[in-house]
């Protein structure tokens, strides 16, 4: 899988909050007024991502640990991260060269 | 043109210009208001006024092409029962049949009203369930639907749907000793603070049936029916830490009246918050995290209301369940 978006770099804008609670963490869109619920695994990733790993980097531990298959957990985080991105709770750029 | 707020005129006053305090905010009017006793109020809480005026006077904010309907609801003749307009950067225009007409100042700091002739207790419902906790949300303040009790210096809400039985358990925790802090509008701030509502409190005549005629006078002074019963309490005098919350709902034969919830989930609390209309960034995001902080620092329970059990034996439960608690 050749995806550029594998090597993104991804932010968290400042119209997003995030609370984490028991069982999952929310996502508030201070924009749209939306509540999104993120399962561990979800949270676990965009705080991957938010902390400044690329999606390949966070795929690859993912499928380390898990044991998982590498092409379909990178599948999985880029499913999340534009689903994310629809809905306005990340930003996606390109990664700076070098 | 349409005449702005600063121009409408109030009804001559009545009554001497009284302060009280509600919601967590204080409040300045001139009219006869029950459950709005007159005293000192915080030297630090977002203010409040409220005149009454003449209904032409409100007429005057009619829609325009930038009046933005909030809410409406129609009656069974599918006239308008209630609406809400915002006319961006002057306010918000209130409307329910029986009530009259109301206009909050887009900042919360002023509130006009003009209701029909009726007595006070009637109208104010209006004031006490719906303007004032609008205008204090507009001040900055965080509303919830609950009931409140104040036990052993800690406030306790009881958060449920109508019909549920909050109302009997609040009187019955009152006649127990509990403070009344108030029905259903309930203030918490962002040091977890319960603020208390006006002392009023509203009961149906099958709780007051239940509870006997001789515990209901020990209640409060009754002030009026409206199909309803509205009773006058004496409230708390102040803000309260926050010691719990109950979610009173309708419960099964067998089981537990009282069941902790170690992991609250914290849209138990967001779906009982006051007022969804208001979405301003920054209204969304206090409200997002006072109750993330109220999901993870205050204990939370169900009260199960089940068939045969009175109001009274849950209170008892109650009661001894919030003493108990850290």
């Amino acid at each position: 899988m050749d995806d550029p978006l594998l090597r993104a770099r991804v932010a968290i804008p400042e119209h997003v909050v995030r609370r984490r609670f028991a069982e999952e963490s929310i996502a508030l869109n201070l924009r749209t007024g939306q509540y999104h619920g993120l399962n561990a695994t979800a949270d676990e990733i965009l705080d991957a991502l938010a902390a400044g790993a690329a999606p390949e980097q966070v795929a690859r531990a993912i499928a380390e640990r898990t044991g998982a298959p590498p092409g379909r957990v990178s599948e999985d985080v880029l499913g999340l991260l534009r689903a994310l991105a629809e809905r306005e709770l990340v930003e996606i750029h390109e990664r700076d060269a070098g | 043109m349409s005449a702005t707020p600063a121009e409408l005129a109030p009804r001559p006053a009545a009554h001497p210009r009284w302060r009280s305090a509600a919601f967590g905010i204080a409040i300045e009017g001139s009219f006869e208001a029950p459950g709005l006793p007159a005293g000192e109020v915080p030297a630090d809480a977002p203010r409040t006024r409220v005149e009454v005026v003449e209904a032409a006077a409100i007429e005057a904010r009619r829609r325009g092409p930038e009046t933005r309907l909030l809410q409406e609801f129609f009656g069974k003749d599918e006239t308008p029962a209630r609406s809400i307009d915002h006319l961006p950067g002057i306010g918000y225009r209130l409307y329910a049949r029986h009530f009259g007409l109301a206009f909050v100042e887009e900042d919360g700091a002023r509130v006009l009203c003009a209701p029909p002739e009726d007595e006070p207790w009637s109208w104010q419902r209006f004031l006490v369930g719906r303007i004032l906790p609008w205008a204090a949300v507009l001040l900055g303040r965080e509303i919830f639907h609950a009931g409140a009790v104040a036990i052993d210096g800690r406030a306790f809400a009881l958060i449920g749907p109508s019909g549920a039985g909050k109302s009997s358990l609040v009187a019955q925790l009152v006649l127990r000793g509990a403070g009344f802090v108030g029905d259903d509008v309930l203030t918490i701030d962002e040091d977890l603070r319960a603020h208390p509502g006006t002392g009023i409190l509203c009961m149906r005549h099958a709780e007051r049936a239940a509870m006997g005629g001789a515990a209901f006078a020990r209640v409060g002074r009754l002030l009026g029916d409206s199909g309803k019963l509205y009773l006058e309490i004496e409230r708390e005098p102040g803000p309260l830490p926050l010691g719990g919350f109950y979610f009173v709902a309708r419960g099964r034969p067998g089981e537990a009246a009282i069941e902790p919830l170690p992991a609250p989930d914290f849209r138990l609390l967001l779906g009982n918050t006051f007022n969804e209309s208001i979405q301003s960034p920054q209204r969304l995001r206090r409200q997002f995290e006072l109750c993330a902080e109220l999901a993870a620092r205050v204990p939370m329970a169900r009260v199960h209301v089940q068939p045969g059990v009175s109001a009274r034996a849950l209170a008892e439960a109650v009661h001894e369940h919030a003493r108990s608690l850290p």
